[in-house]
């Protein structure tokens, strides 16, 4: 019997192999294996994979300074701390938020010290390959939206003129493409008085907002893949609710509705794209100050709970929450969270492993 | 009563084994085999020896008896006989995957490549340097990152 197995069983292997450090370290076993992993097939449907294990971001501040942590969050176990996270140079010493992710992506987005001055950038950061690219938004557009199109695996960046009041017209940037593109927005609504809100949840390869007219009214939708903005009229118990939000619930949108001084907080899914909204479950929070960072897959919820400590010094912890139970796990995480940064949700994945630009302008 | 029809498997030692026909097709080169009419007598398979035969057909008779419905108890009884099926020493796994893959069974084929998959990721250097004594096939494909790690050593 010979000592090598043949090549294309290796292959069978080693896409079975999903923590992407366990593939980075594959790299440097042979030509062969690195041209494998490094092939734009491989990395996409490495990317698609829906077993990938999951990560939480958190940015944190301690003793005036911040700090970048990821904790692994599976849905099988509890959310532990994984290792601590270096931004990616371009971005140090600048004040920046986190605009999204998507398959295993962190969308960055903040006015840079870039090469043009000072410049409103888009950087694309994959924490678990440590790799980034920074792009430039241009002049007076501003990022609505950030997504990997599920079909090509390619990331995609939407931005619209006029702060975030919609218009007619937006760009898309592709990362294959490095460039801008302008696109039409074919949307029906009165756009003179329609604003999106400023956190958009991606699911199944659809950006959402909720669009505001003084009150939440309509959820709009921008498809990656078809690169089309589609729109969805709240129904009337939720379109004027005043604390509202978005989420991804179990895989479907849901809009969340924080009531009674945010004691209680209704959740209400959209099961299929254009079907009514159904209303799921109730959950009641303690505190004002709790907000849901995201659903676990099993329902229970992961959050963020702000309490006094002595001397009213604010501390903020992460805790797994159980609506059912009312069982609450303390995540080991806990410091001064800055409530304008976004904790966010990333899985692991091996896009950006062959990008070698650093800047797009 | 009916009697099954049975096919007769010759192997690599020059033994025959008799098998129900509904277990010898779930290799797909048998099935191609016994459709191309070539199993008059016994079906050729000179390159799998005695062990690995038995463990295949016992693999594939489990299989096709399990009634394949949506039983949370069957479903169970399978994953707990895979998974023990599996707990074999690498010699065993590197012959079976030749076989398997000779034999064209996807479904064993996707256990034995996720077993390996799920052997050879996150190891440290000590584990894998551990393994590189122990077996020469999987020394094959930790060779690069066991230089690495003597490199890094050197600085």
């Amino acid at each position: 019997m010979s000592d090598n197995i043949p090549f294309e069983l290796q292959v069978g292997i080693i896409k079975r192999v999903l923590p992407v450090k366990s593939l980075i370290r594959f790299r440097s076993v042979s030509k062969q294996w690195k041209s494998l992993i490094d092939s734009p097939e491989f990395i996409a449907d490495h990317t698609v994979n829906p077993a990938q294990p999951q990560h939480l971001l958190v940015k944190y501040i301690v003793d005036s300074k911040e700090k970048h942590v990821s904790i692994s969050d599976n849905d099988d176990s509890l959310p532990h701390h994984n290792s601590s996270l270096i931004v990616p140079p371009t971005i140090i010493d600048t004040i920046f938020s986190i605009l999204d992710c998507s398959h295993g992506l962190v969308c960055l987005y903040g006015d840079f010290r870039g090469p043009v001055s000072r410049s409103k950038m888009t950087v694309l950061w994959n924490p678990s390959i440590r790799k980034s690219v920074g792009i430039v938004i241009p002049n007076e557009f501003v990022v609505l939206g950030f997504g990997v199109c599920p079909k090509t695996s390619d990331p995609k960046i939407v931005a619209i003129k006029n702060g975030n009041r919609i218009d007619s017209k937006a760009v898309v940037f592709t990362l294959s493409s490095g460039a801008w593109r302008s696109i039409t927005t074919n949307l029906h609504l009165p756009l003179n008085s329609m604003h999106l809100s400023r956190k958009p949840v991606v699911i199944d390869g659809v950006i959402h907002w909720i669009a505001f007219d003084n009150l939440p009214r309509w959820i709009i939708s921008f498809d990656l893949t078809s690169e089309e903005f589609g729109e969805v009229e709240l129904p009337d118990s939720l379109a004027h609710a005043a604390n509202l939000s978005i989420s991804n619930f179990k895989g479907s949108l849901s809009v969340l509705i924080y009531k009674e001084a945010a004691v209680v907080c209704d959740v209400w899914t959209m099961i299929k794209t254009g079907d009514p909204m159904t209303r799921f479950t109730t959950a009641s929070f303690k505190r004002e100050s709790d907000r849901i960072i995201r659903f676990m897959k099993n329902g229970q919820m992961i959050r963020e709970h702000i309490c006094m400590r002595p001397r009213n010094f604010p501390v903020t912890t992460l805790e797994v929450y159980d609506s059912y139970s009312e069982h609450r796990n303390y995540l080991r995480v806990s410091g001064f969270f800055d409530p304008h940064i976004m904790k966010t949700s990333y899985t692991e994945s091996l896009l950006l492993l062959n990008h070698s630009v650093s800047v797009i302008l | 009563m009916s009697f099954s029809k049975t096919i007769m498997l010759r192997n690599y030692d020059g033994e025959t084994f008799v098998v129900d026909e509904v277990v010898a097709v779930e290799p797909q080169t048998i099935e191609h085999m016994i459709e191309d009419g070539c199993a008059n007598t016994s079906i050729p398979l000179p390159n799998i020896t005695s062990k690995i035969l038995s463990k295949v057909i016992e693999h594939c008779k489990k299989h096709v008896e399990t009634p394949n419905s949506n039983e949370k108890d069957a479903k169970a009884d399978l994953k707990s006989f895979d998974f023990d099926f599996v707990k074999a020493d690498q010699g065993t796994l590197f012959d079976l995957i030749l076989a398997v893959n000779y034999l064209n069974i996807k479904g064993l084929l996707d256990l034995i490549y996720q077993t390996i998959a799920d052997m050879i990721k996150g190891k440290t250097p000590e584990e894998e340097e551990e393994m590189r004594r122990v077996n020469a096939w999987v020394f094959s494909c930790f060779v690069g990152v066991t230089c690495l790690y003597f490199k890094s050593k050197k600085i």
